[in-house]
């Protein structure tokens, strides 16, 4: 995948929850994972409009306890499907599961990133690397990127892209390309 | 810098010398458990990427818990699938209706879940499994990936060391302890908690059986710790020897690991303690709607449904009688615990009071399969959580207290402080 994204940057405050922040709560309980069903609905709680106004390229910033809540992987899995990438101060342990399940791009534990941009800014970010830039204002920083082994996760999109990679490399040579 | 006794247990699991925290690793189960509400979605979620077996049948343990008398026909069939799912894997340890009980009780009670044992689980209550010295992460929906490939990768969390003293007055429970640290850590008052470790030490352990421990490690689990651990000692050594149970591998902490923070609870200043409906807030007893009448009581389930949490419940209700209004249901944790109830009398008190004993399992905390709540009910009862419809009725209120709060509420018709039941009953 290609780990550079450029686009703008879409800044949310703290604390923003999975439910009915990232993705309204009845989709998640509906267990709904059609990125196209759940698309239309990313932030409209908190946002009307977003999927709309956003493209890929972009990037979401997050606050602190960002993707807060049950670790419900709905608003993610919507997010990757779009080709928009997540940077946040910090959010719960499961969330950062349910993002690298879901093969999403993001940083977090990125103290100070909510300052480095407005709501619109241009913004240009390499995931893997954790060098984040603000091209409308010119600075630049560099956190830590995710862990090697979680950027493979993501690489292979998500843990499902993972099995279905390992399981089909464990068929027999002529199985290879046809699996069911 | 020594190791805590989480990550010794992780170490070991990996193969490792030794891990940090914040390290990736991915570590190696003796146990995977994965109950009823996800056997079938595990195999069709596998199914559907071509992946026809798991890592290994003979480490993977499949509990019927949830929904043990298949309420609904929706209910029977999925349980049909699982006995399927059961059969095309090769999972012959599967407890199935009937069977071991509780899966976050009955493994500890019949020495499936052993000290030193490593674990990962498709519940986030196999927390449990702390108050016998193993190691139990959750996965969710994740346990796919180790069902396929037989690990799963895994960050090392921080420990937070709690040192008890003290003892815990008369019909104040760990249940008690547990709400209290829960909205503590909630609140802010002893920093980050997320996805941290918690080990339990100080001289208070020695009054504090497997049972009370099992209901710490349960209380705290929801609010987002990953684990509360008791390094096997006396206690632990007393529950194996009276169940006639190998002592297992004693994992301890070095005497110089090295904690996130640590902090001191003296236990002779808990109280009994309420979790207002909805989960956000908990308050002393005393302070609670106390003459609040209760429609449901309900004792049981993961985090209470012990023997020793039964037989303060029975030493409440011998001799009295449920409340007229009010119903009483009971879920022990386990067929073993059924057994020795009605061995040792218990089950007659029970019933000779009014109250009504299902099967061992999860109880109406499992969404209210059964004994559910009706529009406007008050309930009282040891569920794990207590969010708005999780038994049923959305506009039902949910209150959660310890097993001998929820048994004196039972008596007496209306939430109840249980000390005064002891004192009467200490009095004649």
């Amino acid at each position: 995948m290609n780990w550079v994204f450029r686009g703008r940057a879409h800044k949310f405050g703290d604390g923003v929850p999975l439910d009915n922040g990232f993705i309204p709560f009845r989709l998640a309980i509906g267990r709904v994972t059609d990125p196209q069903k759940l698309i239309p609905h990313l932030f409209e709680d908190v946002r009307s409009g977003f999927a709309d106004a956003a493209t890929a390229g972009d990037v979401i910033i997050g606050g602190t306890d960002f993707a807060s809540g049950k670790p419900h992987a709905q608003g993610f899995i919507a997010l990757q499907a779009m080709g928009i990438g997540m940077i946040c101060e910090s959010m719960p342990y499961n969330s950062l599961r349910a993002g690298v399940s879901s093969g999403l791009a993001f940083l977090t534990g990125c103290m100070g990133v909510s300052d480095m941009f407005e709501d619109g800014d241009g913004i240009e970010v390499d995931f893997s690397m954790g060098r984040v830039e603000n091209l409308s204002s010119g600075e630049s920083r560099s956190f830590p990127p995710l862990d090697s082994s979680l950027r493979e996760i993501i690489d292979a999109g998500g843990s499902k892209g993972v099995l279905r990679r390992w399981w089909s490399e464990k068929q027999p040579v002529t199985m290879s390309g046809d699996m069911p | 810098m020594g190791l805590t006794a989480i990550e010794k247990h992780l170490a070991r699991a990996s193969g490792m010398a030794s891990v940090a925290p914040g390290d990736i690793v991915h570590p190696d189960p003796d146990l995977v458990i994965v109950h009823d509400g996800y056997i079938a979605a595990a195999h069709r979620e596998l199914g559907g990427l071509g992946i026809d077996r798991v890592f290994d049948p003979d480490r993977v343990v499949f509990v019927t818990d949830h929904d043990v008398i298949h309420a609904t026909p929706l209910a029977a069939e999925r349980a049909r699938q699982n006995r399927l799912v059961a059969e095309n894997w090769g999972i012959s340890r599967f407890y199935d209706v009937g069977q071991g009980g509780q899966g976050h009780v009955f493994p500890m009670e019949e020495g499936l879940v052993r000290p030193g044992m490593f674990l990962l689980c498709y519940d986030m209550h196999c927390t449990n499994f702390g108050a016998v010295g193993a190691l139990a992460l959750r996965t969710g929906s994740e346990i796919i990936t180790v069902l396929a490939q037989g690990t799963i990768w895994v960050q090392v969390p921080h420990t937070i060391k709690i040192e008890l003293t003290g003892k815990l007055a008369p019909r104040v429970m760990a249940r008690d302890l547990g709400f209290r640290l829960a909205a503590d850590f909630v609140s802010g008052r002893y920093g980050p908690y997320d996805y941290r470790a918690i080990e339990v030490h100080g001289p208070a352990l020695r009054h504090l059986p497997v049972a009370e421990r099992i209901a710490l490690c349960n209380t705290l689990t929801e609010i987002g710790l990953c684990a509360t651990y008791f390094a096997p000692d006396e206690q632990t050594a007393k529950w194996h020897r009276d169940r006639g149970l190998a002592p297992g591998d004693a994992i301890a902490a070095d005497p110089d690991a090295g904690y996130e923070s640590e902090l001191t609870i003296d236990l002779s200043a808990i109280e009994p303690q309420a979790v207002l409906p909805g989960g956000e807030q908990t308050i002393p007893l005393r302070s609670a709607e106390l003459g609040r009448a209760v429609d449901h009581a309900y004792l049981g389930s993961c985090g209470s449904g012990t023997f020793d949490d039964l037989v303060v419940a029975a030493d409440i209700l011998r001799g009295r009688t449920v409340a007229a209004g009010t119903r009483f249901l009971v879920t022990p944790g386990s067929n073993a615990t059924i057994a020795r109830m009605e061995r040792e009398g218990l089950g007659n008190v029970f019933r000779a009071a009014g109250a009504i004993l299902l099967p061992a399992g999860c109880g109406p905390c499992a969404g209210g399969t059964m004994g559910p709540l009706g529009s406007g009910e008050t309930s009282i009862c040891t569920a794990a959580v207590n969010n708005f419809g999780r038994m049923g009725a959305k506009d039902a209120d949910i209150f959660l207290a310890s097993p001998a709060t929820v048994a004196a509420s039972a008596v007496a018709g209306v939430i109840s402080d249980p000390r005064p039941f002891f004192a009467e009953r200490s009095a004649t």
